[in-house]
């Protein structure tokens, strides 16, 4: 097309400035995508974490509360479960199985989790994935651990070290349980969820460690040792929260319900998946605000490419007054200015989608390795292709209004040179 | 202190465990006008559900029934939840039918299961909720793709159903409004 040629080769002729318009036209375009790609990705992550698990108990509580601290470890529960009222939950006769958490303690920032040996057989992630040991095995011992790859990775450590909880979730702890140290006994393989920064111990380790303490401090000349500690009764006394897989899902209301309504201790059941939904409720608007944002500097964008023809226009009326000399009519001139417009959002659009495929294949190992966040590499779906349909639509438009401005001059001016 | 404060202190920790003893146990649900719970259970071939909605949706008024009008409305609301494949529209390529439909209108402080007592005076200002469980089987269950209801066009005071789905594929929730009578159910189906 003979229109679209001349304003290429026009462009052409102003590389420096198409250059600059066309890579602040893909960057607001990568921010675009960007956004919905992190929104997504996040949005997957969170939902991969955990799969299969019907109800989380816990204290009486905000349902979200409770998802956060139970299975991504934000924030602290607001009470306790007692043993007793998790021993009567777990012999419900819907229940299948019951794992019970205890949380509290850490080691160089990352949280311990009391827990037992089911814990690694029922806990499911991304669609139902069960968790696979990358070296070792789940505990055997009563003072053993069992890490996450995170953990193993950052501290260094491998099958047979001794490692020494704190108390308390700190990353640096000014009481530790040194007399009581554990045996590294697994390590898990990868999962992409809190479970890689988790170091698991058995709820009786959990108690043997606290054995000999009192409010929150070991007490002096008490002190049990490790060999006293193993001939103690250590069931434990309370929990954080427990994870239950029922025998039927149709069963999930009703237990749920009777939890709820649990006269003994004042207790929460929530669905992880209904509670997940909540989330999405609450951060949605904050997702919104990201969308706008992102779209107001495609906007900005378009803008400043408006702004670049525009003031290229005053120096152009000479090459105006040339294409109308050999015949152009004011049409196409208008229309030479559009195809400019649209020429530069296009490309614009054609860099900033392959920029950010580029950037995501670069960066997702490094994304997914350090937040724990992976960013699918999809095909642009249906709605995305709407979205950069309508910037090089909205790209063409904006192109109109330097074009109408040129219509109007090369009408008036035309030929006449001006001294 | 003396001898006296001690005896009376002690006197008092003694009858603290009588009292906790005595103490009723307190407890009630949320109760919001315009909002109902639909709960909805999918394993293989069978359906069960819930809905509770607060009986100001449903017939208008929360006392207990006293003229016939009333009474009326509220036999013919139960009539209408008791249709569930009505009220609630499940893909006709599903092939569904209805095993169980049970309703009740409830004092709302009443626990699942038990036995409502008629000895509430008529008129007095309470809490009602209407309460219905069903149970559908369903020949064809892949075919569920999503619910339309008739809820909002039945019961005028209806504005929003939060709706919790658990199938063995995975839980959500949603939201179903007199604007938006559909239910999305691909991602957990």
């Amino acid at each position: 097309m003979m229109i679209v040629r001349l304003a290429l080769q026009s462009l052409l002729n102003r590389w420096v400035t198409a250059v600059l318009t066309v890579l602040a036209i893909a960057m607001s375009v990568m921010l675009l995508l960007g956004v919905e790609k992190v929104r997504t990705g996040a949005r997957e992550s969170f939902a991969d974490t955990i799969s299969g698990t019907d109800l989380i108990v816990g204290a009486r509580s905000g349902s979200l509360n409770l998802l956060l601290y139970s299975v991504f470890r934000i924030g602290n529960a607001t009470n306790n479960v007692t043993w007793k009222s998790y021993q009567d939950i777990a012999s419900m006769p819907e229940v299948a199985w019951i794992v019970p958490l205890s949380l509290g303690d850490s080691h160089h920032g990352f949280r311990v989790l009391g827990t037992n040996a089911d814990y690694f057989t029922h806990y499911k992630f991304r669609h139902g994935q069960s968790m696979s040991f990358a070296s070792g095995g789940p505990f055997k011992d009563l003072f053993d651990a069992v890490i996450g790859s995170d953990v193993a990775q950052q501290l260094g450590y491998k099958v047979g070290d001794k490692i020494i909880v704190a108390h308390g979730v700190g990353s640096i702890s000014f009481v530790e349980h040194a007399d009581k140290p554990f045996r590294v006994a697994g390590i898990l393989a990868k999962t992409g969820t809190p479970i890689d920064r988790t170091v698991h111990v058995s709820l009786e380790a959990i108690e043997a460690i606290h054995i000999d303490w009192q409010n929150g401090a070991p007490v002096p000349g008490e002190s049990v040792s490790a060999d006293q500690v193993r001939k103690m009764d250590l069931t434990p006394r309370a929990i954080t929260a427990a994870m239950v897989g029922l025998k039927s899902k149709l069963a999930t209301f009703k237990v749920q319900r009777r939890i709820n309504d649990y006269q003994e201790e004042p207790l929460s059941a929530i669905m992880p998946g209904v509670a997940l939904q909540e989330l999405w409720g609450l951060v949605g608007t904050a997702e919104t605000a990201l969308s706008v944002v992102s779209a107001m500097v495609v906007a900005t964008a378009l803008l400043g490419m408006v702004t670049m023809i525009l003031t290229t226009l005053n120096e152009r009326r000479r090459e105006m007054a040339i294409l109308r000399s050999v015949g152009a009519t004011p049409a196409t001139v208008l229309g030479l200015l559009a195809a400019e417009g649209g020429l530069l959002t296009l490309a614009g659009v054609v860099v900033g989608t392959v920029g950010l495929y580029a950037g995501l294949w670069l960066a997702q190992p490094y994304i997914d390795r350090t937040y724990g966040l992976s960013l699918a590499i999809d095909p642009l779906r249906p709605d995305e292709w709407v979205k950069l349909a309508s910037i090089v639509g909205a790209g063409f438009l904006a192109g109109l209004l330097p074009a109408l401005r040129a219509y109007r001059l090369s009408l008036a001016d035309g030929m006449m040179v001006r001294i | 202190m003396n001898t006296k404060t001690v005896i009376a202190s002690l006197a008092i920790l003694a009858a603290f465990p009588a009292l906790a003893e005595q103490a009723e146990h307190r407890h009630l649900g949320p109760h919001v006008h315009g909002q109902g719970t639909l709960d909805i259970a999918i394993e293989g071939k069978k359906i069960e559900m819930e809905l509770v909605s607060p009986g100001m949706d449903i017939v208008g008024f929360e006392h207990v029934a006293t003229t016939d009008d009333q009474k009326a409305a509220v036999e013919k609301a139960k009539g209408k939840l008791a249709d569930v494949l009505n009220v609630f529209q499940l893909p006709a390529a599903a092939k569904c039918k209805t095993e169980t439909a049970n309703v009740e209108s409830r004092k709302e402080t009443h626990q699942p299961g038990e036995k409502d007592d008629d000895d509430d005076k008529p008129g007095e200002p309470q809490h009602s909720e209407f309460h219905a469980t069903y149970t559908i089987t369903c020949e064809a269950p892949e075919n569920i793709t999503g619910m339309k209801t008739a809820y909002f066009s039945d019961f005028a005071g209806g504005q929003l159903l939060n709706v919790n789905v658990t199938t063995s594929k995975g839980q959500t929730q949603a939201q179903m409004t007199r604007e938006k009578p559909t239910l999305d159910l691909t991602g957990v189906m």
